[in-house]
């Protein structure tokens, strides 16, 4: 059997495997929260792995390692901060947002933004955020699966996209957030085998830890360190940008914690995200400094994983890895495919049209939904964009930017205000566009800023600023708000105010 | 119901504090002119970019533990 007909068998089994999770997750539907959320219904496992194999995305295989590669140990604190965002997100918003969702009636992050921020214009800046950088998101990860398939496979780009699209769309449209959540625990068992078999495969065949590192300081000397090929304050920002700024820059992962209703089930899935999390990115650098000594020449930065797969590996193995990378960025794209269609269902269509849906009719329209917004999405990615890692970036950098002190004052200071959280929003995305377009105009690149400074960083600076300034100068939230946010647990006094939390 | 009854909720205090650590410690590491080490890699590489996940897991699980 030729090396293309081995890959396709194995991928083929994985993908049935895939549609076979949608199809048993699809007979468990009654609701479009079941649909969307599947409350209470996940373990600690599923759970942790579906965070962590979320967050990752192919972003993390395709073009992480192929950027590691060239800027070496400069780039190695973001995977050492990424690999800690669950530690950060799961301690300062995990059990706030568990707590909330047990509270009020919510199906996505904005709920309960709109909730706390007691305004629907709150609730529509947040949605509109959110759905302007998932287009890019989701456009990247198409891509990056389609390069695996047109390295590994032969396949024209075209033809990679749409199988590929299909199938994630297909089980994402048949069984929601739960089969979302059990294929991210198959796929994040794949990635662990597969990064488990690549790593030692691959330094090995670099010669050895050691003589690896020599040969790579020969080759790239600039990067065997931290400091050298990039400034020092880029590779500062990278370290705290990755990790903190994931509570905002990552909702599609923070959607997790809405679902368990136990706080020992929270507790365990935060260990097992971090430690699959931390697995996979020292797996990742070591592959990636391999990369650098073995195809020292590779023009293409994104496509050094699935090279170096095919290089090292028969078939069969290579199978299991290209398996991990479409996994990782299936799950990334089934997870925020769903979140965008949740915000279109939940957020725009039924608060604007005032329709009531009986469970039949709004389980119908979040699978329609789901479906054109994948199909849009696929659209889309015909054209594709540059390389995937700064895609990723910019997308998750404006994210990062509007939502992450919103959330965690909204979580934790009880003086926030609607003024506030909006303000918090509109100026931390304005602030990070605005320094995107100022690093580009005097650089000419959108991956080095001014001073190094990521954009993720100043855009929440600001962000922190104006939800604390504007608050101080507004009056306090109404008293209901504060019943639902942060009164001690009772149950019985909660729901009468909870219904109005949403008020304008 | 005045607004001053609900106080803001009680923070997990050492868990933050090994944030900190973690931010602000692994932040001057990178700048730090670390001395050679082991495999051709000097101590810092060590220490952040390896030692790094111990320290995650390791404060993972003592969140998980303590509640701390």
């Amino acid at each position: 059997m030729s090396d293309v007909a081995q890959y396709t068998v194995i991928l083929v089994l994985y993908f049935a495997g895939m549609i076979a999770l949608g199809l048993w997750a699809n007979r468990k539907q009654r609701s479009r929260k079941d649909y969307f959320l599947a409350r209470g219904k996940l373990g600690p496992a599923t759970l942790g792995f579906s965070y962590s194999a979320t967050q990752m995305s192919g972003s993390s295989y395709m073009g992480g390692i192929g950027t590691e590669r060239v800027l070496g140990y400069n780039f190695a604190p973001a995977g050492v901060s990424s690999a800690a965002a669950p530690w950060f997100a799961y301690v300062l918003v995990g059990d706030r947002l568990r707590r909330v969702a047990g509270r009020i009636p919510c199906t996505t992050l904005v709920d309960v933004l709109q909730a706390r921020f007691y305004s629907h214009t709150a609730g529509l800046v947040a949605t509109l955020i959110m759905l302007v950088a998932f287009i890019p998101l989701i456009a990247a990860q198409l891509k990056a699966a389609a390069n695996v398939f047109e390295v590994l496979l032969g396949m024209p780009y075209l033809t990679g996209l749409f199988v590929f699209g299909s199938i994630v769309i297909l089980y994402t449209v048949l069984g929601g957030m739960a089969a979302v959540a059990m294929t991210d625990l198959v796929q994040g068992t794949i990635m662990i085998a597969g990064f488990a078999l690549l790593a030692p495969v691959a330094v090995h065949a670099a010669g050895g830890f050691s003589e690896m590192h020599r040969q790579y300081a020969q080759i790239n000397p600039e990067a065997i360190s931290f400091l050298g090929k990039m400034p020092a304050l880029w590779v500062v920002s990278s370290f705290l940008v990755w990790g903190l700024f994931q509570i905002g820059g990552a909702p599609a992962s923070i959607t997790r914690f809405l679902i368990p209703e136990d706080d020992r089930t929270l507790k365990r899935a935060m260990v097992y995200s971090v430690t699959f999390s931390s697995f996979i990115y020292v797996c990742a650098t070591m592959i990636a400094i391999a990369a650098g000594v073995l195809l020292p020449t590779l023009e293409h930065q994104d496509l050094a994983l699935p090279t170096l797969v095919s290089t090292l590996l028969p078939p069969v193995l290579g199978g299991v890895i290209v398996a991990a990378v479409l996994g990782a960025t299936m799950s990334s794209i089934d997870s925020i495919l769903l979140l965008a269609s949740s915000l279109v269902v939940e957020n725009v269509y039924v608060p604007l049209s005032g329709r009531q849906l009986d469970m039949k009719q709004g389980l119908r329209l979040a699978r329609r939904v789901t479906l054109a917004i994948g199909v849009a999405a696929l659209l889309v990615a015909i054209k594709p964009p540059a390389a995937i890692l700064w895609i990723v970036t910019m997308s998750f950098s404006l994210m990062a930017s509007a939502f992450t002190f919103p959330f965690l004052l909204g979580l934790w200071w009880p003086r926030a205000t609607k003024e506030g959280g909006i303000a918090g929003m509109i100026g931390g995305a304005t602030a990070c566009v605005f320094w995107y377009l100022l690093s580009y105009s005097r650089l000419g690149t959108l991956d080095n800023w001014i001073g190094g400074i990521w954009p993720a960083l100043v855009g929440p600076a600001v962000s922190l600023l104006l939800v604390i300034a504007i608050s101080k100068l507004t009056s306090p939230p109404p008293p209901e708000v504060h019943a639902v946010f942060f009164a001690p647990d009772e149950p019985g006094a909660i729901e009468a105010t909870s219904r109005s939390s949403g008020r304008e | 119901m005045a607004v001053t009854e609900h106080r803001a909720p009680r923070l997990p205090v050492f868990s933050i504090l090994l944030m900190a650590v973690f931010l602000v410690g692994g932040s001057v590491s990178l700048l730090v002119d670390w001395p050679p080490g082991p495999a051709h890699l000097d101590w810092g590489v060590w220490i952040v970019a390896y030692g790094g996940y111990l320290y995650v897991v390791a404060a993972a699980l003592f969140h998980f533990r303590t509640g701390k």
